[in-house]
């Protein structure tokens, strides 16, 4: 078969070829990222840090209501699991036990929202590091 | 005339590209959950700093404080929490919060000085 045989396909061709390098390039390779947002879009490393952090401001602060509020942005079906599941990662891995203690009480917390916390001391006189 | 269908091959392959392209960033992007805490709007970085500010009130681990702060901006962690105090102030935060984050500051403001922010 010659040239002239063969028609036009292969522009179809590269077309397709061309449509599907392109969907993977802006779905799956550089997706868009959205600044700006809230914490529902966050990667799945940045999620357990402030799903962390929120846990050990319970700890500190003992508000469980103003938790839980934090704990919703998150936008989690089930943020109990989710709490229960990083603070056995956290055991694993890191070690931390204050913080696993933390993920465990907010997990308690999420099924029982009355639940009350006497928050953590504050340090007297504030940090080491404080300037006089 | 085989150069000339290679390089209409390829214009047309670029032309998929870039229209598909287009429609995957523009028209229909995927709703990943791709952002990382720097990304976040400045009310929720404020409220992820006053959290950062409420733990080293009961733990005064600056190492862990800097920690947390770093991720919001890797060069200078007292930036996202001078940006708090603007922003808190902004949305009237209590005298407690916002004396939690200028605490904070200060011992930031300490440590970096002293070369425990690198």
């Amino acid at each position: 078969m010659n040239d002239e045989n063969r028609g036009s396909w292969y522009l179809v061709t590269g077309l397709l070829l061309g449509v599907a390098l392109g969907l993977l390039l802006a779905w799956v390779i550089l997706p868009v990222r959205y600044a700006g947002g809230g914490p529902e879009w966050l990667t799945k490393a940045d999620r357990d840090v402030y799903r962390g952090l929120i846990a050990r401001a319970y700890l500190a602060e003992g508000d469980t209501p103003r938790s839980l509020a934090r704990l919703a942005l998150l936008k989690e079906k089930s943020p109990d699991e989710e709490l229960s599941a990083e603070a056995q990662r956290v055991l694993i891995k890191q070690g931390d036990q204050a913080l696993a203690r933390a993920l465990t009480l907010l997990a308690a917390a999420v099924n029982q929202p009355m639940l009350h916390i006497t928050p953590l001391p504050t340090l007297p006189g504030g940090s080491p590091t404080q300037a006089p | 005339m085989k150069t000339v269908r290679w390089i209409l091959f390829l214009l047309m392959v670029l032309l998929g590209a870039a229209g598909a392209a287009a429609y995957g960033w523009l028209v229909h992007p995927v709703q990943a959950r791709n952002s990382q805490l720097s990304d976040l709007r400045a009310d929720y970085k404020a409220d992820y700093v006053l959290m950062v500010a409420e733990v080293y009130k009961t733990d005064a681990d600056i190492e862990q404080a800097l920690g947390y702060l770093l991720r919001l901006n890797d060069k200078d962690p007292l930036v996202p929490v001078r940006n708090a105090i603007k922003a808190a102030t902004k949305l009237e935060y209590s005298l407690p919060e916002l004396d939690a984050l200028a605490d904070l500051e200060r011992a930031v403001f300490a440590a970096v000085a002293s070369g425990g922010g690198n």
